[in-house]
């Protein structure tokens, strides 16, 4: 299919799940209802608006995120997660939960927004100057770790259990009960990691001929791994910062839209964009649906939706030789 | 332009890799680097393209440091064709291609009427035009390679930089690859190739520059740099000249660990 049928086709899959997960749920709301005058119309404006907002932006920054993660390290099991940004991100907000129970949200987001900072500053110091993806990927799993067992520590050491509970309901990742206001408070942070994202795009392609002919083909490697630290960071953190984490998206999403577009890591930028949104619009929505007076956790649901299908996507691969 | 090396000393770690080098290239010509595995070749190849650090010394490029070029203005200049072939996704050979106009192109501009003219070039010089469009994991090892030279070609560089080209593959495509650098050559641009094959250096090398453990054996014209006793000298192992060809024989009285 050419690229830009393909996008259209990503447009349009992004609008209809944009529609759907503001008319889905356990009210169903028709086309018909919507307006000022039914009173389901609020449905839609004060609880479906921000969500269907917040899964529009959250699915499009983990895919963009994830296709430039995967370009950069060249290797397709790259996540953004595995920079550490989401664990900092999600400790920040773990440290904020347990220092003050129902601290106002912009303490929340500020608080996750600091573990993301903190992140990239020692990505950046560990690294140092030598731009090497490798050093890059090592540091990320130490700060990933690291944050992952000071997160368990301090939920060890909850002083209730109402506290762990919060805490535990927020790591597992969700889009529920968030306001207008919360949506608006992360958007511009997402806007900006999106925006430095997107210009790494050329850059990317010239590493897919291996790190060093990509520096003699003019690459700064060092200021394209601050921009990816900073990028990530900013769109990460933010995601994090206003819904928990939520995983696979950006792992899986790069794999789906390489058959329809190719391989070229900027090629795959964008509709990994609009693909990553559809999906979490779609699953959010599917969520909402599900049997049962308690949601299931949408960073739960990924997991279990994304395991068996990343496993699939896996097998084939291994059969087409694709990785070979 | 003129492409000199005035004293250049590198260390990788504690070792000394490159130890007070001086040679003028010339263009125009093909410059072949010899030497045992471990002599410095690679490492020379990458201290000319600013890819390591110098510990002192400079490379001199019409004048210029290398190390003090804009990355992109040294990209237009020097084209590097490295050793390993690593492709980590798998794009059309054209697409490839194209990569090698990244230095000349504005970050987010798409490909002009020039670029577009010099990817047709490269890949007619390379013979690749016909399989423009398969992907570069279903290539053929000289295919692939062709399709390699074809993305340094399309950046028009005036130095070729190569890294043992000839590695993996066939002997026709070997020949092949040679006369490819050597016409690089003849159109008055400057190659510059290591080269483990020394019957390929005395086919189609200009001049030889003769590394061991890092020093600078002999620099000049083939002719006179490919002498066996030098050669043996240096490799520790004899040579014979079989025609135009020179062919190791084994170590005299045990003398080969130098050849390790």
């Amino acid at each position: 299919m050419r690229r830009p049928a393909v996008l259209f086709a990503l447009g349009l899959v992004v609008l209809a799940g944009f529609a759907f997960s503001l008319t889905a749920g356990k009210v169903w709301v028709p086309l018909s209802a919507w307006g000022s005058g039914d009173p389901r119309w609020w449905i839609i404006v004060e609880l479906r608006l921000p969500r269907a907002l917040l899964g529009l932006a959250i699915g499009a920054v983990l895919g963009l995120s994830g296709a430039v993660l995967q370009g950069y390290l060249r290797n397709p099991l790259a996540d953004p997660a595995l920079i550490g940004v989401s664990s900092t991100a999600g400790l920040g907000a773990v440290i904020a939960i347990l220092l003050g129970l129902g601290a106002p949200p912009l303490v929340l987001f500020g608080s996750a927004m600091a573990g993301a900072a903190a992140a990239v500053v020692l990505l950046a110091l560990l690294v140092g100057r030598s731009g090497s993806a490798l050093a890059f990927i090592l540091a990320g799993t130490v700060l990933q770790s690291l944050a992952g067992s000071i997160t368990a520590f301090l939920i060890s050491i909850a002083p209730n259990p109402f506290a762990t509970a919060e805490i535990l309901g927020w790591m597992m990742g969700a889009l529920t009960d968030r306001s207008l206001e919360d949506v608006m408070r992360a958007l511009p942070f997402m806007a900006a990691g999106c925006a430095v994202l997107g210009v790494t795009g050329r850059s990317l392609d010239l590493l897919s001929l291996g790190e060093e002919t990509a520096r003699s083909l003019g690459v700064r490697t060092g200021r394209l791994q601050a921009l990816i630290a900073l990028g990530t960071g900013l769109a990460v953190g933010s995601a994090v910062a206003v819904s928990g984490v939520v995983g696979f998206v950006g792992l899986i999403v790069p794999h789906l839209v390489r058959p329809l577009v190719g391989q070229r890591p900027s090629d795959v930028l964008l509709p990994s964009a609009l693909g990553g949104a559809a999906l979490v619009l779609f699953a959010d929505s599917l969520v909402r649906l599900a049997p049962g007076a308690e949601e299931v956790r949408l960073g739960i649901a990924m997991a279990l939706l994304g395991t068996p299908f990343f496993f699939a996507l896996l097998l084939r691969f291994r059969r087409s030789h694709a990785w070979a | 332009m003129g492409l000199s090396i005035e004293g250049l000393t590198v260390w990788l770690g504690k070792r000394t890799v490159l130890d007070g080098i001086t040679a003028e290239l010339r263009p125009g010509r093909v410059t072949a680097l010899l030497g045992p595995n471990g002599a410095g070749k690679s490492s020379l190849l990458r201290a000319m393209l600013a890819l390591i650090a110098v510990e002192s010394g400079r490379v001199l490029l019409d004048g210029c440091d290398v190390t003090a070029l804009d990355p992109r203005t040294r990209a237009r200049w020097l084209g590097y064709l490295p050793q390993s072939a690593e492709l980590a996704w798998n794009i059309p050979a054209r697409s490839l291609v194209e990569l090698g106009r990244a230095p000349h192109r504005s970050p987010f501009a798409g490909l002009d009427e020039t670029d577009r003219a010099a990817i047709e070039r490269a890949m007619a010089l390379t013979d690749t035009v016909r399989f423009a469009d398969r992907l570069t994991h279903e290539l053929s090892g000289g295919e692939r390679a062709r399709v390699l030279l074809a993305r340094v070609l399309a950046g028009e560089p005036d130095w070729l930089l190569a890294d043992e080209p000839l590695a993996s593959l066939d002997p026709a495509h070997q020949l092949d690859m040679l006369g490819r650098l050597h016409g690089f050559a003849a159109e008055g641009r400057g190659v510059v190739v290591v080269l483990h094959d020394l019957s390929h250096a005395a086919r189609i090398a200009d001049d030889v520059l003769l590394l061991s453990e890092g020093r600078l054996v002999a620099f000049g014209p083939a002719a006179d740099v490919l002498e066996p006793e030098r050669l043996e000298q240096v490799y520790g192992v004899g040579f014979e000249r079989v025609g135009d060809v020179l062919v190791p024989t084994p170590p005299r009285n045990g003398e080969g660990d130098r050849a390790r």
